[in-house]
């Protein structure tokens, strides 16, 4: 089970320090999500203020956000190439961007109460999902890894997180993603875990959950969506389901309808949290 | 006051394994520290110099060379035992061995050294290291440590018979320093000096033929450990991925193969008596259950000549803990400033790897991963140099060194 970074989606083994995609730093020492202060400038104070501009990109890499004087070609933060001063290009003239200004960068990452940050918001796909029709068409579906993607605006669909920095196994159009968000876009999600012998195979694959937890089934349970309200509907008599980490579990073929923020708990091994 | 010459201590970047994760990722540092504390008298050490003398070392080069001889003469001690073989079409031993220096100053003369070194034309290398690594193993003493310091700026006649002959010599208890400059094969030398778990040192990077002959010569001297060898057997079902050698030097050691028994056993090299030599191994653990688990027993066996001390053995068991924690919370800072030298030689192998194969873009964005991870201006700056000139297909073998320089830290002089 691998986390994703941040920055790019790469997926990675928790305990690694630095992505190996992006170069991030992964640790839980990490940046907590304001830049590092810029190193004191000994020029003189006439020298031109510059902005290493993020949605700028030189030679495949973006800029950090550092704002301060130019002491040579490079960015002192980033080591990345300034701006030119190129009046054909769309930035030419811009000013250095007010400083009480949140640097945009940083708006694009959610953190979560534990101090990471969330993996990339997971983006919907174009086309229609189409789950693998045959266990060999199944079986030889590549995990794949997720694209870092812009994160929606307010106002977002529903969506189903999972909590813990973990992830889970998203199939999307019949190709396996790691992933930590679901859009709840679809009128039906279900939940539990593969059976590759007898062809079935979940929308949210728990597989990697249930060699420690025999209390997650095969067919464990279904999100739906009915008229604009949300249903979680427990199929499986044998399996752990409560809500809201209370101790009743939840009944069988009953549908139990969502409200924002409610903690589904997959019996010990995963909480996954509605959101709207 | 401990009375080892050797201290080992042995580190993990996580002490806190979560079980939520089902595989968690980590680093052992095993570190070998000199005891300074103990006297210990000078190591008598046996220095074999095998001297390119081709065609192409004619002239400036060969001044060059003789004055760093010089400088070589002057700083040995009289414990050191030298021998001289140049080689150009053939070899010859124009100086065997012996701490008669005084024999081994007439060769600081250019004209004398022209006259009496015997030996020009082609690069018959396999000839130089058969009869130096010959001249130690026959007329030296076997407690005493033994050093080939091979200098070229070329290309061997014939790479692979070369290879064999530093192979053989390795197998003998030989090692072997290259030093190479002007054009010499980066891949082969590297690999020569793999051998004895080094890489090849640029003379042209580190200063010239005087500055790198002095360095040299000052690390061989400065050995307190000889034959050092790592053994370490991991316990439980802990995937183990590759290690590095990450101090003085940052070196790749390449993807640790445990035998049956679990076993992995690694020769070092020598520890100096000036710095510690550091181990970086990358791991993965299994998610186990709750409470303290013995990760790997550590052994290092060495040797100290200068104390005639022989197969002495230190140990360390490394555990960590396994807890209920959701998140990697603390990591140690030592461990994860090596991970981070790590990081960056490996990431310039993938890019190296990249560029061979004729992608340089996707080499340029693994420089780009070194340029976010570089901690010196100098290696930002290397970077956004290499990525310049990836992207504009110049990347020529000047620039490919100094990129392996500056990941492996040789373009910083060896600490003291």
């Amino acid at each position: 089970m691998m986390t994703t970074c941040h920055a790019c989606g790469e997926p990675f083994l928790p305990g690694t320090l630095r992505c190996q995609n992006c170069g991030t730093d992964l640790s839980p020492l990490a940046s907590t999500g304001t830049r590092p202060s810029p190193p004191q400038q000994t020029g003189s104070p006439a020298a031109a203020e510059r902005y290493c501009d993020p949605n700028l990109i030189v030679h495949g890499f973006e800029g950090c956000g550092y704002r301060g004087p130019m002491l040579n070609d490079l960015c002192p933060m980033c080591g990345n190439l300034w701006a030119k001063e190129d009046s054909s290009s769309p930035l030419a003239g811009t000013p250095v961007p007010d400083p009480s200004a949140p640097i945009p960068s940083q708006q694009t990452i959610p953190r979560e109460p534990d101090g990471l940050p969330a993996a990339a918001p997971f983006s919907p796909p174009t086309q229609p999902r189409t789950p693998p029709t045959t266990p060999a068409a199944a079986a030889s579906a590549r995990v794949v890894t997720p694209v870092a993607v812009p994160p929606p605006a307010r106002g977002v669909s529903p969506r189903l997180v999972v909590e813990g920095s973990q992830t889970v196994i998203y199939n999307m159009a019949g190709q396996l993603n790691h992933v930590s968000e679901i859009p709840f876009d679809t009128d039906q999600i279900s939940i539990g875990h593969r059976d590759i012998e007898n062809g079935h195979f979940p929308d949210i694959d728990l597989v990697s959950f249930r060699r420690f937890d025999p209390h997650l089934s095969r067919r464990h349970a279904v999100f739906l969506r009915e008229g604009g309200r949300h249903f979680i509907h427990v199929l499986s008599p044998a399996n752990s389901t409560t809500l809201n980490g209370t101790d009743t579990l939840l009944g069988e073929n009953q549908k139990h309808e969502l409200r924002p923020g409610d903690r589904i708990f997959f019996s010990d091994s995963i909480v996954i949290r509605f959101e709207q | 006051m401990s009375t080892q010459p050797l201290n080992l201590s042995v580190k993990t970047q996580i002490e806190r394994v979560p079980v939520a994760f089902e595989e968690v990722r980590n680093a052992l540092l095993v570190k070998l520290t000199p005891n300074r504390s103990l006297p210990v008298p000078d190591t008598e050490v046996e220095i074999g110099l095998v001297l390119d003398n081709s065609g192409s070392m004619m002239g400036q080069p060969q001044q060059d060379l003789v004055r760093a001889l010089g400088t070589f003469v002057r700083r040995c001690r009289p414990g050191d035992h030298v021998a001289g073989v140049a080689f150009g079409s053939s070899a010859n031993t124009f100086h065997p061995l012996s701490n008669n220096h005084a024999r081994l100053s007439a060769f600081t003369d250019l004209a004398y050294y022209a006259t009496h070194c015997g030996a020009s034309g082609s690069t018959n290398m396999e000839q130089g290291i058969r009869q130096a690594a010959s001249e130690l193993l026959q007329r030296g003493r076997s407690a005493r440590p033994k050093t080939l310091l091979l200098m070229t700026d070329g290309c061997a006649d014939k790479g692979a018979a070369a290879m064999n002959a530093a192979r053989h010599a390795v197998e003998q208890g030989v090692r072997i320093v290259a030093m190479a400059f002007g054009g010499y094969d980066t891949e082969f030398m590297d690999q020569l000096a793999s051998l004895s778990n080094d890489s090849v040192w640029d003379i042209d990077l580190a200063g010239g033929l005087d500055s790198t002959f002095g360095q040299r010569l000052g690390a061989i001297q400065d050995q307190l450990a000889t034959n050092v060898v790592l053994e370490m057997e991991f316990l439980g079902t802990h995937r183990v991925l590759d290690s590095y050698t990450v101090s003085p030097t940052t070196i790749y050691n390449g993807p640790v193969r445990l035998g049956p028994d679990r076993r992995w056993t690694q020769p070092l090299q020598p520890v100096e008596r000036s710095q510690a030599l550091e181990i970086l191994v990358n791991v993965v653990h299994p998610r186990l259950s709750l409470g303290t688990k013995t990760l790997a027993r550590v052994n290092v066996q060495y040797d100290v000549p200068a104390l005639n001390l022989y197969r002495q053995t230190i140990s360390r068991d490394v555990s960590v803990e396994y807890t209920n924690d959701q998140a990697i919370t603390t990591v140690d800072a030592e461990v994860k400033q090596r991970v981070n030298d790590a990081f960056l030689e490996g990431q310039r192998l993938r890019a190296e790897a990249y560029r061979q194969a004729g992608d340089n873009e996707a080499a340029a964005k693994v420089w780009g991963t070194i340029k976010k991870a570089a901690q010196t201006d100098e290696l930002r700056h290397l970077a956004n140099g290499t990525i310049k000139k990836l992207l504009g297909g110049q990347m020529a073998e000047d620039d490919v060194r100094r990129a392996k320089a500056g990941t492996q830290k040789k373009l910083h002089t060896r600490n003291a």
